[in-house]
């Protein structure tokens, strides 16, 4: 069996990234990348796919140097096949331009079962998985809390919000991992010495600009006004109860 | 006439005297090589331990003259100390025999000789009496953390067999030739009085067979040394020798800059440094470590004294097979340490409080070879509680080990930033408590006052500082450590303010200990120090102290790491008329169970060790403990609430603040009634107290 | 040109829905575009609800053609219809089920997908612009949707002044031939106290030492069951016996981050609040005023639980009851 899993790093989420004086864009170059947290879930249900049913795992991440970053922590949790999918130069990737360079490339490896974190946490873009399925012809189920394979067909724990769907489907599928699916394992130290070392394999994407040219423009990007304004009810003070009632309306099963 | 005694009665068959001695010289050689042997299968080198010769000689030499190790409460010292010193005495009159007999120094004459037989005689008599004690101690009173065999009275009678030997030998020569100084040799004058009855001849073939049967003793009593547990004459004083006083404190850095390296940590028997394997041989199982251990007394699966046990044996095993071939190539045959010979949760229950250490006669360093393994668990096989993952990854990610992000608006203790603040002094380190814990920040707030109010500009680090790294490095977590401790030296090099305070012991210890180790030198205080300082130098109002008495309890990094147990006492003499002491406290005091990384992990096993040090508190019917760290703060209050008891628990700087502020108002108002201060409450009565307690049972 | 909703119902349409039409029907009347929905799985005796809102023309599929969970027969059927109405925008509710499909929906367009927006609004050159959250709502982007089709996905919001003049939609209905699924439906699996993991758990409720004893979760657990929430707890109340251990939340129990996190009787020390700090909204009821946990929470109320929760449930009944 072949599994890919699809790697992003994304800037440390602890510090607040700032806007570029152009306000349009975000500057990350400050910050420090790590693996995308979602992305670690993929990687252990691969790691753990490998475990039971042997496969050959292939990690991919698009991009640059973060792309690197992205692919080394991955090895440091066990994957050993490591590629560096190239855009073209100074492309400006949205969701869409991504999975048009990874089917590309995927198309070539035709992996049995694709994983993915079910977002990135930078972009919140939620839908590159997804895409690359529909590009490639394989099923999908995202944002999964459970996997397991049996007899060539995957049960998949797709997470809702009355619940969960549980989906049965034959290989090739896209799946992205949702938390809860698996604890994701601390790489050991002598594997992440051994990741700086470990060959990663570049390939181009071979797609135009202008294939990829986004659809859309940012016109502004902006800092929120901190969204938390407390409020605090006294005691038998009115309001409050009627107050939380809207709340917990719009915040559950919306 | 020579004031002297006869020797040179055997002179004819001195050869053989000779032979049997070089033959017991042999063993001893043989037996003491061998296990230096093993200890030379560790890593590092001699070298690592031979820094300070002659303050190392002068140490040991003290140690061994004073037994000033041995004497802590509730522990007999005296004993073994006339054992050591007798075996001192008997190797001098033999030696001085020896130089009279064959060198014809004048070692065995005159005042001196008096001298010297008095003393012989009566420590004879002393040892006696001291062996018979540990008889006693060891077959009657047996206490639980005292290992005993069967060999051990073996040996005690085989000591007291070459002291009875002598004496008798004594009483003989004596009995079969006036001594014209009998008094000077009392024991021997006594004996010799009950042969009276005997003849010449018998006492003759007495005296040779005495003789004879001595040297033999004598002899074979040195030879066993190294095959019985009567090896630590030989191991306690080299453990001692090379004994490091810093050894836990400034934990030995790893090197990852080969990124070759498979394991780092201790994973298996011949990965401690030598001096680790000395330690594990130079045990002598007396157990002061155990009965202090607070894991052990709450119930852990882990008792210091058992750890060295194993690894001795461990390496015996290892030495072994390796010289009778079984195990071969190092890498194909690993003898695994962890599981197999040491259980995983001993190793997760040590706090690093050092108590054992403390209390350790023999000046063996037990936290760094816990730590040694809890690397080689995080580091080589990233296997660890499961919690610890959290506390990870929080502190890869967010710089604290709860994973607040750094950016929310309360990180801020809105004190002045090296920013706001170019001329400041001194750096306040409040450490991760005192940036995320809403409880610690009322220590900092108090703190950032008392400071503001002796005119000390201060700053205080910024949002780019993280944890300082003592909990990831005490977890085994150096990498980690590493990074976090290079991240902060160059933000403190950049902040540029060398002297730095912090309330926190385990900061202080990182700060000033180890951040070296990495280019990092600052001059750090802790905060009960400068207080202090700044109440003497009158900068500080000294407040009316309140009536209620408190008690100080030490924080194990503050007292033990730190050796601070003086200005905290000052400073709760300002604070109250009546201090008053835990039974367990300064250099003893007793752990909450919240150091070495503990504080992230639930305890699961036993009681927990808050609750042990609440008991104590509960029992001496105390009610308002003051402390002057973060960890104790939150393992001590969090022990007092799930007791139900009513302690109030609060820092140093809390109760000087709050003394200050209410003296300075009550020096123009009338004195309150009941003359107490709002941060000191009273003692309830036994009553009331009781009853919590019966609420919930601990 | 044309606006596409796509309607979702779990039982009955969701807040979702009605605040994506809201949204879309104020935007179609500012670019004079049609109005379009498809609703997969039609509550018949509910169709009224949806006239007036702006719906031009509702596309209703014939019941049991397509099943409404399965993202590969909706996905042609949808590709279709949005290719031959030409529309310019697309919009779904950002639920789970609005995200993935519209992000499937997207690479057959080859458009472009904004997810979990959290305004629409049009230009007066007929484009649509979007508000949409990046890193994790710590940085928003507007973005102007030049190329067309264009998909969104809305997060709920209020639909208070939504639209309630418009005409009353025309229904078309549809019958798509449909190939064999190859991915099926095993199983729904509800929310339900029980079943809901407290680290995938959108909203928690949890409880503390303020429970004062093993038998008095009911309040909270009634709570849990009509939010479909999950149950936590502080590790005073493991401690004490009152719960089992795996419910604890905090630094040596689960790290969790839900959308909702509502502490009933917890202090809120930083141990605690070590495994929740990643939670959205937080709200906290607590009886003392200086409880630490209201220093971090959005909303608190200060009370005995024991009145408040039972009340929140009661409402909350009354209101899902009257189908909101
Ligand atoms: C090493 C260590 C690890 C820890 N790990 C965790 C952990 O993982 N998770 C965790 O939760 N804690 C943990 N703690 C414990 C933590 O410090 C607190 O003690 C604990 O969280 C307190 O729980 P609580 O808030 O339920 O209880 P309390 O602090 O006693 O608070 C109870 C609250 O309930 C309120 N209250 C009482 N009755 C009512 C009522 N009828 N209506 C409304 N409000 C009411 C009170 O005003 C009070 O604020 C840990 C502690 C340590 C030392
Ligand atoms: S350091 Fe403290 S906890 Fe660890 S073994 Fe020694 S006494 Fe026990
Ligand atoms: S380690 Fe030290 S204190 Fe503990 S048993 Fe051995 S000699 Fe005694």
């Amino acid at each position: 069996m072949k599994i890919a899993v699809l790697v992003k790093s994304v800037p440390d989420t602890a510090v607040i990234p700032e806007i570029g004086p152009n306000g349009v864009a975000v500057v990350t170059g400050h910050l420090d990348f790590v693996l995308n947290p979602f992305d670690e879930y993929a990687v252990e249900a691969a790691l753990q796919m490998k475990q039971t049913h042997g496969a050959e795992v292939t990690a991919l991440s698009l991009g640059g140097e973060e792309a690197r970053q992205a692919l080394r922590a991955a090895f440091a949790m066990g994957i050993e096949i490591g590629v560096q999918v190239r855009p073209p130069r100074g492309a400006e990737l949205t969701g869409r331009g991504i999975a048009l360079c990874l089917a590309q490339v995927l198309r070539n490896l035709a992996p049995d079962l694709i994983l993915a974190g079910k977002q990135a946490v930078d972009g919140d873009g939620a839908q590159v998985a997804e895409r690359l399925a529909e590009h490639l012809g394989y099923l999908h189920a995202s944002a999964v809390t459970r996997l397991a394979l049996e007899n060539g067909r995957l049960t998949a724990h797709q997470a809702f919000e009355e619940g969960q769907l549980v989906l049965e489907m034959p290989l090739p599928a896209v799946i992205t991992t949702e938390k809860g699916i698996n604890e994701p394992r601390y790489p050991t130290l002598p594997r992440i010495l051994k990741a700086r070392r470990m060959e990663i394999q570049e390939l181009d994407a071979g797609l135009s600009d202008a294939r990829l040219e986004p659809g859309w423009r940012v016109e502004r990007i902006s800092i929120p006004r901190p969204e938390r304004h407390r409020r605090l009810f006294s005691e038998h003070e009115a309001g409050g109860v009627e107050h939380l009632i809207g709340l917990l309306q719009q915040k559950s099963r919306s | 006439m020579e004031v002297t005694r006869p020797l040179g009665t055997y002179s004819h068959l001195y050869w053989l005297m000779y032979l049997l001695t070089t033959a017991a010289a042999a063993s001893l050689a043989w037996g003491v090589w061998s296990r230096v042997r093993r200890w030379r299968l560790g890593q590092g080198r001699i070298r690592d331990r031979l820094d300070r010769r002659w303050s190392r000689t002068l140490e040991l030499a003290l140690d061994l003259a004073s037994h000033r190790r041995f004497r802590r409460a509730p522990h007999p010292w005296i004993f073994h100390a006339l054992l050591v010193w007798g075996c001192g005495i008997f190797l001098l009159g033999t030696v001085c025999v020896m130089l009279q007999e064959h060198f014809r120094l004048p070692t065995f004459m005159g005042v001196w000789y008096l001298l010297l037989s008095l003393t012989l005689d009566l420590f004879a008599a002393l040892v006696l009496g001291a062996l018979a004690w540990a008889a006693w101690r060891r077959f009657v009173r047996r206490p639980e953390e005292l290992t005993r065999s069967p060999g051990d009275g073996m040996l005690l009678l085989f000591f007291a067999a070459v002291v009875i030997s002598g004496l008798l030998l004594e009483g003989v020569r004596m009995a079969r030739q006036e001594d014209p100084w009998p008094l000077w040799s009392p024991v021997g004058h006594w004996i010799s009085g009950g042969l009276s009855g005997f003849g010449m001849d018998a006492l003759t073939s007495a005296h040779q067979g005495l003789w004879w049967g001595h040297l033999l003793l004598a002899l074979g009593f040195l030879a066993a040394i190294p095959y019985t547990r009567l090896f630590h004459l030989f191991a306690a004083p080299a453990a001692l020798f090379f004994n490091d006083r810093h050894a836990s404190q400034v934990l030995i850095p790893l090197d990852f800059s080969d990124e070759e390296t498979a394991a780092f940590g201790v994973g298996r028997i011949e990965d401690f440094h030598w001096k680790r394997l000395l330690d594990a041989d130079a045990c002598t199982h007396c157990g002061r470590c155990q009965v202090q251990c607070p894991a052990w007394d709450s119930g852990k699966p882990l008792s210091p004294k058992e750890v060295g046990a194993v690894l001795s044996s461990c390496l015996a095993d290892h030495d072994r097979d390796r010289r009778t071939g079984q195990t071969g190539d190092r890498a194909a045959s690993p003898a695994p340490l962890i599981g197999a010979v040491i259980r995983e949760e001993a190793l997760w229950a040590c706090t690093t409080c050092r108590a054992c250490e403390v209390y350790c006669p023999v000046g063996i360093e037990h936290v760094p070879r816990f730590i040694d393994m809890r690397r080689f668990l995080v580091l080589t096989e990233a296997r660890f509680p499961a919690e610890l993952q959290t506390t990870f990854r929080a502190l890869e990610r967010h710089g604290n080990p709860w994973g607040i992000a750094r950016r929310e608006s309360d990180a801020t203790l809105k004190l002045p930033t090296p920013a706001d603040e170019p001329r400041a002094e001194i750096l306040l380190w409040p450490g991760c408590s005192g940036f995320f814990d809403p409880r610690y920040r009322q220590v900092i707030a108090a703190l950032a006052g008392l400071l503001k109010q002796a005119g000390i500009r201060f700053a205080v680090p910024g949002e780019e500082v993280v944890c300082c790294g003592d909990g990831a490095r005490r977890l085994g977590n150096e990498y980690l450590f590493q990074d976090l401790a290079r991240r902060n030296i160059a933000v403190l090099k950049g902040i540029g303010i060398h002297r730095i305070v912090t309330p926190c012991p385990h900061c202080l210890n990182t700060l000033s200990n180890e951040y070296p180790q990495f280019g990092g030198h600052f001059q750090v205080l802790h905060h009960s120090v400068l207080l202090q300082n700044l109440m003497v130098e009158k900068r500080l109002p000294r407040p009316e102290p309140g009536k209620a008495p408190a008690a100080f309890h030490d924080p194990c990094y503050l007292a033990r790491y730190a050796g601070e147990m003086a200005a905290p006492r000052e400073l709760l003499r300002a604070v109250t008329d009546s201090p008053v002491e835990i039974p367990r406290h300064g250099e003893e005091s007793f752990c909450c169970g919240g150091g070495g990384g503990r504080i992230w992990l639930e305890e699961d096993a036993g009681q927990s060790v808050a609750a042990r040090r609440i008991q104590e508190i509960v029992d001496s019917s105390l009610v308002n403990i003051v402390t002057a760290c973060p960890f104790c703060l939150t393992m001590l209050s969090d022990g007092a609430k799930r007791r139900g008891a009513d302690i109030q628990i609060s820092d140093l700087a809390e109760i000087l603040a709050q003394n200050i502020k209410t003296s300075g108002k009550e020096s123009s108002h009338e004195q309150h009634g009941n003359g107490g201060h709002p941060g000191v409450r009273h003692r309830p009565h036994r009553q009331e107290e009781r009853a919590s307690g019966d609420r919930n049972p601990g | 040109m044309k606006i596409l909703v796509l309607l979702e119902s779990r039982g009955e349409l969701t807040l979702g829905s009605l605040s994506v039409i809201a949204a879309a029907a104020q935007a179609a009347d500012r670019g004079h575009m049609e109005l379009h929905a498809v609703w997969p799985e039609p509550d018949h005796e509910q169709l009224h609800r949806l006239a007036g809102l702006g719906i031009n023309v509702l596309h209703l599929v014939r019941e049991d053609l397509l099943p409404p969970y399965s993202q590969e027969a909706w996905i042609p059927f949808l590709t279709e219809l949005a290719q031959n109405l030409d529309a310019r925008l697309i919009a779904a509710p950002a639920s789970a089920w609005g995200k993935a499909l519209c992000a499937a929906l997207a690479a057959r367009l080859d458009a472009e997908l904004a997810q979990d927006c959290l305004s629409l609004d049009w230009t007066l050159d007929g484009t649509p612009l979007v508000r949409k959250p990046l890193y994790a709502g710590k940085i928003l982007a507007d973005l102007r949707l030049d190329h067309s089709p264009a998909l969104v996905t809305l997060r709920p919001r209020s639909v208070k002044g939504a639209k309630r003049d418009g005409p009353i939609p025309r229904i078309v209905g549809h019958e798509p031939s449909l190939s064999p699924l190859r991915c099926v439906l095993k199983e729904l699996v509800p929310l339900s106290t029980g079943a809901v993991k407290l680290t995938e758990a959108r909203v928690i409720v949890a409880g503390g030492r303020g429970i004062g004893g093993p038998d008095n979760w009911t309040a909270l657990r009634e709570l849990c069951d009509i939010l479909g929430a999950a149950l936590g707890a502080s590790r005073a109340a493991v401690d004490a016996g009152w719960i089992h251990q795996g419910h604890q939340v905090g630094q040596t129990g689960k790290t969790v981050s839900p959308d909702l996190y509502i502490a009933c009787g917890i202090s809120g020390t930083i141990q605690h609040r070590a495994g929740m700090s990643n939670a959205g909204t937080v709200v906290a009821i607590n009886r003392d005023p200086g409880a630490e946990i209201f220093q971090y929470c959005d909303y608190g109320l200060v009370g005995d639980l024991f009145e408040i929760v039972p009340k929140l449930t009661l409402e909350l009944k009354a209101l899902r009851g009257q189908g909101s």
